[in-house]
């Protein structure tokens, strides 16, 4: 999975405009609702077979750490 | 004190027949109906299906995106409702009026949820064997959700709920809307229907009950062979005359009665006696005398069950002043629209009392000797002193609607 895959995947979920999805944003920032986040890790365990636990998702944590988290290879 | 009048200030819909109100009036009035072969090898037959939609900005024109992007995943039952309601708020000039925050309540009829969600979570789960379901499996496809996505997107802080009586769904929700008005509780109420029933667990239900017709829908007619399914929506905005001439709305015209009836005896088959007693109701309620010239909307199905009914019905209410009604069946353009048939019915039937151009019945093969009414079968003037708009639902639950020039 690349960083470009993940972002998707956010945008899909959220209807984040991709923009709006920069490496530094926090999930708190981006005004992400619980029901989306939840709906978001469904897709990526579903997709990717990523699982990780909602409990991990802090408002603090910024999208680079979930890229860290999960692993993402940086996009060509 | 009087109850006010209830004012029709604002139309929107979505169906077979296209996108939007002007659309939707222009097919039927001409005769161009939407009933045609579903392209799907796992389910042969007919239908009116919505054609796909456009992306969201064109099909929620001058919606914020925030705002959408909160109502989370849209069921197109939800997407039908929305787009029908928004064209309906903005038909009605209250975009964005103060009113809509705490005098507006949102009642929609819906016969079933969100049908694509349920079967898409049912196919991984007993299908695909899977242990888990999207997330947001119950709300997308909860039978409510409509009227909450609706009440999240406009800022309506009033009464929001869906109601559901089957094939009455939207006629019920309209009546009880109008209600509403008349006790004062809102002065303006969203009302009306959606349903999106084209799926493959839905259309087989239908197909296994036998009322599906395999070639089009032709009510009343000779070698009618069933009824046809539809989707979409139809919303109305109902407005208390007082608030409506205050803010100087221009009006569709009025729903001045409201007859209901339970026929208490089966689940699939109608009672003319039953029937009767809705239609009758409703006159009473709109005090429209039984020989004033009508413009009757049935609920014209086209199975071997509803037809005669619904004509034995009128024949024995209406005796000899039938001759002066006439009689449309805008499901054989439409298809059945189950929880959106109603509210779709009476838009139109009004729309026809305005321009006195009732739509033809479309498909009709010549007179069946159990369903003799007087049809419009060709585009012809008629000068109606009144709509009656019915709804014969499934459980024989009745709803009768009256519409009357403003």
């Amino acid at each position: 999975m690349t960083n470009e895959d993940l972002i998707a995947l956010i945008a899909k979920e959220t209807g984040l405009p991709v923009e709006r999805l920069v490496p530094q944003a926090t999930l708190e920032t981006l005004d992400i609702s619980s029901i989306d986040l939840v709906s978001m890790l469904f897709e990526l365990e579903d997709q990717y077979g990523i699982e990780v636990q909602p409990e991990e998702l802090t408002p603090d944590m910024t999208l680079q750490q979930l890229f860290d988290r999960i692993g993402v290879t940086p996009s060509q | 004190m009087t109850a006010p009048r209830v004012l029709v200030t604002g139309m929107g819909c979505v169906s077979g027949l296209g996108r939007g109100v002007a659309e939707n009036w222009r097919r039927a009035r001409g005769g161009d109906g939407a009933i045609r072969a579903l392209l799907s090898p796992e389910a042969p037959g007919v239908a009116a299906w919505a054609q796909d939609p456009p992306g969201d900005e064109a099909r929620f024109p001058g919606v914020d995106a925030d705002r959408l992007r909160r109502l989370g995943r849209l069921d197109p039952l939800s997407a039908f409702a929305l787009e029908a309601a928004i064209e309906a708020v903005a038909d009605a000039g209250l975009d964005g009026h103060t009113s809509l925050a705490h005098r507006t309540a949102i009642l929609l009829g819906c016969g079933s949820g969100g049908n694509a969600t349920i079967e898409t979570a049912y196919e991984r789960l007993f299908g695909q064997r899977q242990a888990k379901v999207h997330p947001q499996t119950i709300p997308s496809s909860m039978i409510a959700a409509p009227a909450a996505h609706l009440s999240m997107l406009l800022g309506v802080h009033g009464p929001a709920f869906t109601l559901s009586s089957a094939c009455a769904s939207s006629a019920h929700a309209l009546g009880e809307a109008m209600h509403m008005i008349r006790a004062g509780r809102s002065d303006v109420v969203i009302a009306g229907g959606a349903e999106a029933c084209l799926t493959l667990g839905s259309l087989t239900g239908w197909r296994s009950l036998g009322v599906l017709a395999p070639d089009t829908c032709r009510p009343f007619s000779q070698d009618r062979k069933g009824m046809v399914l539809g989707e979409g929506a139809a919303v109305l905005v109902l407005e208390s005359e007082s608030h409506a001439l205050a803010r100087g709305a221009a009006v569709y015209g009025e729903l001045a009665g409201y007859g209901l009836s339970s026929d208490a005896g089966h689940m699939t088959a109608p009672d003319v006696a039953g029937i009767a007693a809705a239609i009758s109701a409703a006159h009473e309620d709109a005090g429209l005398a039984l020989d004033a010239p009508a413009l009757y909307s049935s609920h014209g199905t086209g199975t071997a069950l509803n037809d005669p009914a619904e004509t034995a019905a009128l024949q024995r209410l209406y005796g000899a002043s039938l001759a002066r009604h006439r009689v449309i069946a805008t499901k054989s353009a439409h298809g059945h629209m189950i929880g959106a048939t109603a509210a779709m019915e009476f838009m139109l039937g009004l729309l026809a009392l305005r321009e006195n151009t009732p739509p033809p019945v479309l498909n009709h093969l010549g007179p069946a000797p159990d369903c003799d009414l007087p049809l419009v079968l060709k585009p012809q003037p008629f000068e109606a002193e009144a709509l009656v708009s019915a709804s014969i639902a499934f459980g024989g639950l009745n709803a009768v609607l009256i519409g009357r020039r403003a």
